[in-house]
């Protein structure tokens, strides 16, 4: 009897062994130790033994279905493996392929040079100010110490457009503004001193387009009225936000200048960023970049909004948007920014 | 505005111990640009004057001469393809082993048959003018044997300046010249004023009818003129450094000394002068005949000059053509009136850009002339003239009104205004050194903190305020000097915007994270585009148009997103979504015809709904690719959600077209391009667009929070049929109001018509969700619920339960 027990468990742990599924190996558990299983046979078959043997025929009757429990639950551990093996084989992926998603949109390089600028001013303290586009006479021109016939107008080679406004015995037409000064004016009529703003914004000029003009390009003004302003301040302020653009410690050239409205006035070149000053093509082989006009506010101007000169200076810069984009882009064709070509447009995603 | 000027005439008129690179910069820093140096010639070398002395037919060539020509020393033999050559003549000879320009060498050789020891060259060989009129003739007075770089000059630069428009003063030699001796404290060449002879009695009566336009005018008769003569070489050359072509000798000599002291002068033929000479406005129907042979129709307010005849000129911008001075042989001008006149600025400006013309005299006179200059500038052209053509001058006659000339007036200088406006301290002796060096009066006084009272020259039209003195000093101190400083502003703090204080992000952040590409496209757009997209809004015209074919302000962004679309359709684009953000104009219907300027955002998508990959099919976008993309802007905006309701607009397909509202207010429109405007561009997809009022979206008040339910929430779906007819926020809507208050959440699940389903009607598989704050829901308060809802759709729109 012994004998026989060796030889079916010898038996079940061959079939456990060659067992390759669950399915089978619960009918391996059922043929051996189910209720009619073999084993459970061996256990009637004790009751016919002498009560010398039983206890012995037991005990070893139960370590036979513990070592086959053990074998049992062994390769059910083995076959769940090969089974989760095989599934994540089968799972894999090319994790080389493009994710699923929307394609990515960007923001004009002209949008994000203005905000760039918006951003280095807002952060020490300027507001942003904004006006309208088609504007009247007296804000663009008269209201800057640009008086009817100014010879000085002549360089804004303006667009008018069919519409006038005014007193009904002086009408005057309205225009496309030549820059945002407008929009500070607007400002200083309606605030006090102490004035700290940038204004950026479309503006227009009647210049054909080609390599370096387009008849509508955007600028960005600043104002800073306030007791106690001097060129020094000026000065200062443009250097430092210049350093700020272009993330380094470009030079900077004051030179004089003229604008009806500033007196002194001044423009800014910096140092071509091409070349570093050394003199190229970009920079016409003088080393220097033309960048920005500025200059202190004429009194006459302040004396217009009521502002006292007296106890009041300002001073204020202008310079093209466009201009600082594509001197950081490297752009040689400022054209390209109205094209708007997706090739061009894709390459400033964020 | 522009000045080309020869270097070397400048070093003439002053003595400058700088290099060129030193006085670019000095001229830069003083406010006179200095935008190039051009090299008045190429490098050659080895050309020499020499006579012409003998001229003959080449022998087997008809349009080859060989000429024999003398250096002074040797004569050489050479053969000469001009026609001008002719014996007697100063030419310039590249000697046998010259090296002209595009490094050719000149070497001794035959030209049929006829040995040639050199070459007589032209001006355009030589690189000094473009123009090919045969061989270089230098002037008489031309001597032979000498270099012809040292005769002419050429190892000069031409110094190419842009004056700005307050500073016409520097608009000439001698106006340079005293700047930069002001800042050198050196002096100035003298110019040659000394008076002519006075040979005949002649005089021309003048009178200033308008002497407020023009205060003064001087005039001067020279007779017996020889116009024929040649411009001297130096002067000639001196102009083609300024880019100023020479006509003839007596023009010549006007724009001479117009760059050498900046006083424009005219002379008319003395002998088609009909009368008397008039300043005067013109007046209605008159016209002028110019040099130029355009004829203008005189406006009101137009300065002329005027004989008995009627205008002979557009005074102080150009002469008439029947007054000119003739060259022609058969009758040329023989006695000749100049004319040296002051006009004021503001008769002048203006009126050449009018009439569409830009001359010099115009830039100067409406920018402002020397009022003192008249007299120096007609003696100094006198002259010149008697010694190149010759002639008897008659005396100058002088028309003046005194009242009506600029007056200069004393402007205070306070130290604490320099201080307050520079940042600087100046000593207050050095700025009055630097303005009498500047030729400005300076007188002294009393008054506390005046550092004296200074009044500006007759050249300076730019000063009459304290701070154009300031301007001044800082010019002439440096603006490098002034230091760097930045001001300190006091720091306040304010509640953030209505805008910012809701979400970080705009509207163009949205967008451009949905996968959309800002475009930024021209305010003015074109006529039919404007007509195709807004039909009935009233455009805002361009009175001259810059590009021509954009004559009209957008009032839609639509135009430019379509034309932005096309563009990039046309290079192989296949995944379009753009939008932009900018203003539109247009006037308000109505007798008043008010101009409304509005800020708007519009998007446009085309073609494939994803970007191209492998994922699965691409399929195009859709109306509702555009509608979930505007949601998303909203939700990402924490904004409120608009409404879409079935709507009309001119330019979009009539059923796939929604008007967008908040709170009643119309903010804008979305829905897919007409058909019929989609056939115009040849792009296979459809194209949807949409287009918001920034101004007219209302921003959200903070928002009231709302407590979260600890008990579970109950999903009940339900499947029913109802007419296509009927709007899916209709149903919503009923569904909504019936289900009560216990309703959290409604969805739109499924969709479906086609088989199974009559025609005309579709199936809609509602999902509500149920919840309460304070308890669990019992199963039979959700069934009356939907039993509610049911017949609330039911009775509304005739739905049935689908089976």
């Amino acid at each position: 009897m012994a004998a026989e027990l060796d030889d079916i468990v010898k038996q079940a742990q061959r079939d456990i062994i060659q067992t390759a599924t669950t399915t089978d190996l619960r009918q391996i558990a059922a043929k051996y130790m189910g209720k009619q299983g073999l084993l459970s046979q061996q256990r009637k078959n004790i009751r016919a033994l002498s009560s010398e043997e039983r206890p012995v025929v037991g005990a070893r009757i139960q370590a036979a279905l513990k070592l086959l429990e053990d074998s049992l639950a062994a390769k059910q551990d083995a076959l769940d493996a090969a089974r989760l093996e095989q599934t994540l084989a089968e799972e894999g992926l090319d994790v080389t392929l493009a994710g699923r998603r929307q394609s990515v949109g960007s923001l004009h390089p002209v949008t994000q040079t203005i905000r760039q600028i918006e951003d280095i001013f807002t952060a020490a303290g300027y507001q942003v100010a904004t006006g309208p586009e088609i504007e009247d006479d007296y804000h663009n021109f008269t209201a800057l110490n640009l008086p009817e016939h100014h010879p000085a107008r002549a360089m804004h080679d303006t667009l008018y457009v069919d519409s006038y406004a005014g007193s009904p015995d002086n009408l005057k037409p309205l225009l496309l503004r030549t820059h945002t000064s407008p929009a500070q004016i607007r400002v200083m009529e309606s605030q006090a001193p102490p004035i700290q703003i940038i204004c950026p914004g479309r503006v227009y000029r009647a210049d054909d387009p080609d390599a370096s003009h387009t008849p509508m390009f955007h600028q960005i003004e600043g104002l800073v009225v306030a007791e106690g302003i001097s060129m020094a301040h000026l000065k200062g302020t443009v250097l430092s936000f210049l350093q700020a653009f272009f993330e380094t410690s470009v030079e900077a050239r004051f030179r004089p200048s003229y604008f009806p409205f500033t007196e002194p006035s001044a423009e800014v070149d910096v140092q071509c960023t091409h070349c570093w000053g050394q003199g190229c093509q970009a920079c016409s082989r003088t080393g220097w970049v033309e960048v920005m006009g500025c200059g202190m506010v004429h009194p006459k101007v302040l004396e217009m909004m009521d502002i006292d000169s007296e106890q009041f200076s300002a001073f204020a810069f202008g310079f093209g948007a466009d201009r600082l984009c594509a001197l950081r882009y490297g752009i040689d064709d400022v054209r390209v920014f109205f094209n708007n070509h997706l090739h061009f447009l894709r390459q400033f995603c964020h | 505005m522009d000045l080309k000027i020869s270097e070397a005439w400048l070093r003439e008129k002053i003595s400058l111990d700088m290099s060129q690179a030193q006085l670019a910069r000095q001229l830069t820093q003083i406010g006179l640009a200095v935008e190039s140096l051009t090299p008045v010639a190429p490098p050659f070398n080895g050309v020499v004057i020499v006579k012409v002395v003998e001229v003959r037919p080449h022998p087997s060539a008809d349009s080859l001469s060989i000429c024999k020509v003398d250096d002074g020393k040797n004569k050489h033999t050479v053969v000469c393809g001009a026609a001008n050559v002719r014996v007697g003549i100063y030419a310039a000879l590249a000697t046998v082993g010259a090296q002209l320009p595009d490094n050719l060498i000149i070497t001794a050789r035959k030209i049929r048959g006829q040995l040639s020891s050199g070459m007589l060259c032209s001006a355009v060989e030589l690189g000094l003018s473009a123009d090919n009129n045969g061989i270089l003739v230098l002037s008489e007075d031309a001597e032979s044997g000498v270099d012809l770089r040292a005769w002419l000059q050429l190892d000069d630069y031409s110094l190419h300046l842009d004056v700005t428009p307050n500073r016409v003063d520097c608009l000439s030699v001698t106006g340079l010249a005293r700047e930069l001796a002001a800042v050198n404290e050196i002096s100035v060449a003298p110019v040659d004023d000394q008076l002519a002879t006075i040979a005949i009695d002649d005089t021309m009566k003048v009178t200033l009818v308008d002497s407020e336009a023009c205060p003064r005018y001087l005039g001067r008769i020279i007779r017996g003129v020889n116009v024929n003569a040649k411009t001297p070489d130096w002067m000639r050359e001196r102009l083609r450094r300024s880019n100023i072509n020479p006509i003839h000798p007596v023009v010549d000599v006007t724009n001479y000394v117009l760059r050498e002291l900046g006083q424009p002068l005219h002379a008319f033929d003395l002998n088609k002068l009909t009368g008397s000479v008039q300043v005067r406005q013109a007046v209605a129907n008159e016209q002028l005949a110019l040099l130029t042979q355009q004829t203008l129709d005189l406006q009101a307010g137009s300065l002329v000059i005027a004989d008995d005849s009627g205008p002979i000129a557009l005074a102080g911008i150009m002469g008439g053509k029947k007054t000119a001075i003739n060259t022609d042989a058969g009758s040329p001008t023989t006695d000749i009136f100049l004319e040296s006149a002051y006009f004021n600025p503001m008769a002048i400006v203006g009126r050449a850009r009018n009439y569409g013309l830009v001359t010099d005299a115009a830039q100067c006179y409406e920018h402002g002339v020397d009022f003192e200059l008249q007299f120096k500038a007609i003696e100094r052209a006198t002259a010149l003239l008697l010694e190149i053509v010759g002639g008897q001058p008659g005396p100058v006659c002088e028309v003046s009104n005194p009242e009506c000339l600029p007056v200069r007036r004393w402007i205070n200088l306070r130290a604490s205004r320099i201080k307050k406006l520079l940042g600087i301290d100046v000593d207050s002796a050095t700025v009055q050194a630097m303005f009498k060096r500047l030729g400005f009066a300076v007188q002294q006084t009393d008054e506390h903190d005046v550092i004296c009272q200074i009044k500006p020259p007759s050249h300076r039209f730019d000063i009459d305020h304290e701070a154009d003195l300031i301007e001044e000093v800082a010019r002439l101190y440096g603006y490098d000097k002034i230091p760097y400083e930045v001001p300190h502003f006091k720091a306040s703090l304010s509640s953030p915007s209505k805008a910012t204080r809701i979400s970080r992000i705009s509207p163009a952040d949205a967008l451009s994270g949905l996968g959309y590409h800002e475009i930024i496209t021209y305010s003015f757009v074109n006529e039919d585009d404007f007509r195709q997209i807004s039909p009935d809004a009233i455009p805002v015209r361009l009175t001259k148009p810059v590009m021509a074919d954009r004559p009209v302000m957008r009032a839609s962004l639509l135009p430019g997103l379509l034309a932005t679309m096309t563009y990039n359709f046309h290079r192989q684009q296949r995944h379009i979504r753009l939008f932009e953000l900018g203003a539109v104009f247009e006037y308000a219907a109505g007798a008043d015809r008010q101009l409304l300027q509005q800020q708007r955002i519009g998007g446009l998508i085309a073609g494939y709904r994803w970007p191209e990959s492998w994922h699965q099919p691409n399929e195009s976008a859709d109306f509702y690719d555009l509608k979930g993309d505007i949601e998303q802007m909203f939700a990402l905006l924490s904004l409120e959600s608009p409404a879409w309701i079935p709507g009309k607009h001119s330019a979009l397909h009539p059923g796939q077209t929604a008007q967008l509202s908040i709170q009643g207010q119309s903010i804008g429109v979305a829905g897919r391009l007409h058909p019929r405007l989609e056939a115009k561009f040849d792009i296979k997809n459809s194209i949807y667009v949409f287009e918001i009022n920034i101004e007219n979206v209302p921003t959200l008040s903070s928002k009231q929070l709302q407590p979260v339910s600890a008990f579970p929430s109950v999903r009940r779906d339900i499947a029913i049929v109802v007419s296509s007819a009927v709007w899916a926020n209709q149903l919503l809507e009923c569904a909504r109001h019936a289900a009560g208050p216990l309703l959290n959440e409604l969805i739109v699940f499924d969709l479906y018509a086609g088989e199974g389903i009559e025609q005309g009607k579709r199936s809609v598989g509602l999902g509500f969700i149920f919840q309460d704050l304070t308890r669990n829901l019992q199963d039979a308060e959700i069934e009356l619920m939907m039993e509610q809802v049911l017949k609330m759709l039911h009775n509304e729109f005739q739905a049935v339960l689908r089976m």
